[in-house]
């Protein structure tokens, strides 16, 4: 059974330009998701409906066969998703393990140290670790809240390519191995690749392909 | 994490920021408190002068034939905002004779004229209280033997000690008044005091002999209306001083008496006496425009710069918002974050206020008072009487007045500065938070 389903989603921007065209999809847990697409086709748009940060024109967005906008947009966020960003978007003011704690009630310093981070960089200021340092502390974040579906945008999009291998390794062990939905936005053919099912998206309409021989 | 952490962390990290809203409230907080000691001092200065320039009306029934009858007195009396203080005054003339009728000498040597009718006559003073009459008060009269005559102390005299010599009267004798227009009204009275003049009359050589300083009597004011208007068991005058409680309120009270309708008011007059304390009041009411005006220019700058500095400051944190957004994290919580904040910071500022105020309220507001009450000094010597201008700072009650931060001023301010802060919030986060979380999202981005 999905844990997320597009079903019939059109967005329109200013009630004129139609960045989604009537799609669905269906997102399994323990599966790694790629939205792929030329820049300005409305991946992040269709990650923003996924992750209750905005409502589609017309059709449902649907967790665990229930519309997200009946169950409440908020507690869709703060329940069943998790967002990683391109710039990590962590708080400035709190260390590593604070911005992890935010949305976990677990302790934060067995997380960040499964992913790499020793005990004096999780108690550090954020600002003071390297960009990889900083987006695995947003993965820690992202793992730590419990949310059964992750929603990254361009996740890599900062990282060199070694530190962007990682991160993606990581993502992928999420799906494969602690059972979540991973849903990635990338223009990155490389990040694509990884992943189980390709969502392509093209001037407002999607093309899904499994990738089976990648698991 | 919950908000109060957070708020606390945020407090505590970004010390530039939360030391420059504090500095900046400390500020606000301390010219709003300032402004509102020195307004209450103003205030305390108005109470003062109210209590010290007692405002008053007279009635004068001089030119009428039944006088103030006793009953109106009353009445008046019985009327609401009097301070229950009043003087009852007469005057008139009487001939002085000894108890077989023959009349008493007088001194007519340093009389310009005596009179017809008037060969054995003086000047008969009726006060409620003898002592407090301004021959007394002013005039330079003493008391040397005997006592002074009260409303209570019926059939009295007080006579001058020359004309006690010149007649051979001591205290405890009897000499007879009679009226001068009317010759039936005849009196006995008994001598209760001798007084002297300690200040030379001026009008010597100028003044008739019933008017001379040796032949004038103090009398009960019972006995003045037996001679003026022939009563026996009710005391007519013809001057009447009531003193009200608030100066303010003499008009209305005037208004009211003048409504008593057994009084011919066409004969005679009501004046107002409160031009000390109007003057005063004028001086006083100069300085609270200006802190009234302070207070309502603090207030407005406070929450327009304020409200500036936090949507500055907010501005700055939209990432953050959109973090939390995103996390789940209600617009209602991520609000009272941002707003908890500034409270932490107001907190501080209005606690340290006090020291601040206090000190700078004092230097200030005792200088600010100080210029005020010597113009109102100034004033009352001007235009009031020859007691007005002798009062001193004492007795205007200015002098006690200390410009300090009382515990009224110092709540309203907290609650000023907390209601301050919470529409500031409000105001500046608004923008933020009628956005959706994907765009402020990619604002961030």
């Amino acid at each position: 059974m999905s844990i997320l389903e597009v079903k019939g989603v059109q967005y329109t921007y200013d009630n004129k330009k139609k960045v989604l065209k009537n799609i669905s999809a269906q997102m399994e847990q323990g599966k790694m998701y790629a939205i792929l697409g030329p820049s300005g086709c409305g991946k992040t748009t269709l990650l923003s409906l996924l992750g209750g940060l905005d409502s589609p024109t017309s059709g449902q967005i649907l967790y665990q066969g229930e519309d997200i906008e009946k169950t409440g947009l908020a507690n869709h966020r703060r329940s069943h998703v998790a967002f990683i960003f391109q710039s990590y978007n962590l708080i400035d003011y709190l260390t590593p393990m604070e911005n992890v704690a935010l949305t976990s009630k677990l302790p934060p310093l067995p997380i960040l140290e499964k992913l790499g981070l020793t005990k004096e960089e999780a108690k550090r200021n954020v600002l003071k670790l390297s960009g990889g340092q900083q987006q695995r502390v947003a993965i820690a974040r992202a793992l730590a809240s419990d949310a059964q579906v992750i929603l990254a945008d361009e996740p890599t999009g900062n990282l060199d390519e070694e530190t962007a291998a990682e991160i993606t390794a990581i993502l992928k062990d999420s799906a494969h191995k602690s059972g979540k939905c991973v849903v990635i936005v990338t223009h990155s053919n490389e990040l694509a690749k990884e992943a189980d099912v390709i969502l392509r998206l093209r001037k407002g309409e999607l093309q899904i392909l499994e990738r089976i021989e990648q698991r | 994490m919950n908000l109060c952490k957070r708020a606390c962390l945020y407090s505590i990290r970004k010390k530039g920021k939360t030391l420059t809203l504090l500095a900046f409230l400390l500020v606000m907080a301390t010219l709003m408190l300032t402004c509102l000691s020195i307004r209450s001092a103003t205030e305390t200065a108005n109470t003062n002068i109210k209590k010290a320039l007692l405002g008053y009306f007279t009635i004068n029934a001089k030119h009428l034939d039944t006088g103030i009858p006793e009953a109106v007195t009353k009445q008046i009396l019985s009327m609401d905002g009097l301070s229950g203080g009043y003087t009852l005054r007469s005057y008139t003339y009487a001939t002085y004779l000894d108890t077989q009728g023959n009349p008493l000498e007088i001194n007519t040597e340093d009389a310009a004229q005596i009179p017809d009718g008037y060969e054995n006559a003086g000047r008969l003073v009726a006060n409620t209280k003898s002592e407090n009459d301004s021959y007394f008060t002013e005039g330079g009269f003493t008391l040397t033997e005997g006592s002074h005559i009260v409303t209570e102390t019926g059939k009295q005299v007080l006579i001058h000690e020359k004309f006690a010599k010149r007649n051979g009267l001591s205290i405890g004798d009897t000499l007879l008044l009679r009226g001068i227009e009317d010759q039936t009204h005849t009196i006995p009275v008994t001598v209760a005091g001798i007084f002297i003049n300690t200040k030379e009359q001026d009008s010597i050589g100028l003044a008739p002999s019933c008017d001379l300083y040796d032949n004038i009597m103090f009398t009960d004011l019972a006995t003045a209306s037996f001679l003026l208007y022939g009563t026996e068991g009710e005391t007519r005058v013809q001057y009447g001083d009531f003193y009200v409680n608030d100066p303010d309120d003499l008009e209305q009270i005037m208004a009211e008496v003048q409504g008593i309708d057994s009084m011919d008011w066409a004969n005679c007059t009501l004046t107002r006496y409160d031009n000390d304390y109007q003057n005063a009041k004028e001086s006083l009411a100069g300085l609270q425009n200006i802190v009234f005006i302070a207070i309502a220019v603090v207030s407005l700058i406070c929450f327009l710069v304020l409200a500036l500095f936090l949507t500055l400051r907010l501005r700055g944190r939209i990432h953050e918002t959109g973090v939390y957004l995103a996390m789940g994290i209600s617009k209602g919580s991520v609000l009272m974050q941002y707003l908890l904040e500034v409270v932490i910071a107001a907190v501080l500022a209005l606690l340290l206020s006090f020291g601040a105020s206090s000190a700078i309220s004092h230097q200030i507001g005792s200088s600010l008072l100080s210029q005020v009450t010597s113009e109102a000094y100034e004033t009352v010597s001007l235009t009031g009487d020859a007691e007005s201008a002798e009062k001193s700072s004492e007795d205007l009650g200015l002098s006690e007045i200390e410009v300090a931060v009382s515990a009224k001023d110092y709540a309203l301010v907290w609650a000023f500065g907390m209601v301050l802060c919470a529409a500031s919030t409000a105001l500046a986060a608004y923008p933020i938070m009628k956005m959706k979380p994907r765009n402020i999202l990619s604002q961030m981005s």
